[in-house]
């Protein structure tokens, strides 16, 4: 999350802010790299000594690593601001990407993504709805865990807070079972996509409909191969980019109630929400499309993408406190669980289906 | 649906960097950077 840089207080001036974020960022850089280190480790271990040791992605090392430092020992606060910055790297690391993909490819797995991501959002909402009235939730808690888990976990919570004039518990709610839930499919994905033999392409585009938070996506993908990775960032973001209308249609149907704001321009509202690091990624895309770009330059800056993954990656374990989860109460984490699941097995049963259109 | 409905004031949002300073920031620092390296200013990236 990146309310530890967002978090209200003394606007401090920009070398103060810059030293703040400084411990955190070396934590971020030290913890992925020792991943890829790792990874590397492993891999020229297996060699020297002919062994077939499983190559374990340094995406899983740096989350584990990650993992242990705040779920056991915690993370000390003066890491927290800079370890907050990690979803400016994710953003940062999607625009970057859109260089490996040219214009046409995006338009084409983009449509079938378009198709797979209005069944998605359709499915979630309706089933989190129901299964929030099952339980008894408070409806607007219902409402921020349908959002959540139909466009983009923590972003589209946040975006729909204010916008549906929701408590803050029921923002922390919906926010800690989005995040523990995705930090859980993390490893049960991969488990699943190798036994069920899926291919590249329809792993990342069930990783990308699945998960809910970008991070967690772009990792479960990764986790499988680059080729999957850049599928899930994909189907992620087409996912974000319907934020604006999935929180406008709530914040109405509020507002018709009386209990949220009413929105008086809907185009500004629609603006406001867009996730502008999605015009980035085209931007890239077509300037590579349009050949702006040498060989060298284009792995240069596909390399900048990686390695802002990697503190991506990093920030997304050392942000996962399964503490806090236990801490939110039951219920919402029931609601939440049994509600990925289903969307879990509905998306695959999407993705099965849009197979026969996707690449090898 | 009607958008003339009496409504309470939402609260003053808590955030003062939202999502969409983000955005915009990473979308900034990427260009910057793929400027940098156009320029040949930025060294080679290594993975």
């Amino acid at each position: 999350m990146s309310l530890a840089i967002t978090a209200d207080g003394p606007r401090l001036s920009l070398p103060r802010r810059f030293v703040e974020l400084l411990p955190g960022l070396a934590l971020l850089f030290a913890i992925g790299f020792a991943g890829k280190l790792i990874e590397q480790s492993i891999n020229a271990y297996g060699k020297a000594n002919h062994l077939a040791l499983p190559n374990i992605e340094y995406v899983l090392w740096a989350i584990i690593i990650g993992l242990i430092i705040a779920n056991t020992v915690g993370v000390p606060k003066i890491f927290r601001a800079g370890i907050g910055t990690y979803e400016f790297f994710l953003k940062a690391g999607i625009v970057l990407l859109g260089v490996r993909f040219l214009l046409g490819d995006v338009a084409k797995l983009g449509g079938i993504s378009l198709v797979a991501v209005a069944l998605e959002l359709g499915i979630s909402i309706v089933l989190m709805t129901w299964l929030g009235n099952a339980f008894r939730l408070t409806p607007k808690l219902t409402s921020l865990l349908a959002i959540g888990s139909s466009i983009c976990g923590v972003s589209a919570i946040i975006a729909a807070k204010g916008a549906i004039n929701a408590k803050d518990e029921d923002a922390s709610y919906a926010i800690a079972a989005i995040l523990a839930l995705g930090a859980i499919s993390l490893f049960a994905f991969p488990l699943i996509g190798h036994a069920l033999g899926l291919s590249d392409h329809a792993y990342g585009l069930w990783a990308g409909l699945a998960i809910d938070n970008t991070a967690e996506a772009t990792a479960a993908g990764n986790l499988w191969s680059e080729q999957a990775g850049k599928i899930a960032v994909l189907a992620k973001t087409t996912r974000n980019a319907t934020i604006g209308f999935v929180v406008l249609a709530y914040a109405i149907y509020w507002a018709t109630k009386g209990e949220a704001r009413t929105i008086e321009n809907k185009a500004a509202f629609l603006w406001n929400k867009f996730p502008k690091f999605v015009l980035g990624f085209i931007l890239i895309s077509l300037a590579a499309t349009l050949g702006a770009f040498t060989k060298e330059q284009a792995s240069d800056i596909a390399n900048l993408s990686r390695w802002a993954f990697l503190l991506t990656f990093a920030g997304v374990g050392l942000s996962t406190d399964f503490r806090e989860m236990r801490k939110q109460g039951f219920y919402p984490f029931v609601v939440g669980a049994v509600g990925e699941i289903g969307i879990a097995i509905l998306t695959l049963g999407i993705v099965i289906a849009v197979q026969p259109w996707l690449p090898a | 649906m009607s958008d003339t409905t009496e409504t309470k004031p939402a609260p003053a949002p808590r955030l003062s960097l939202d999502t969409f300073a983000l955005d915009t920031w990473a979308v900034a620092a990427s260009v910057l950077f793929i400027a940098l390296i156009v320029a040949g200013i930025f060294p080679r990236v290594p993975w």
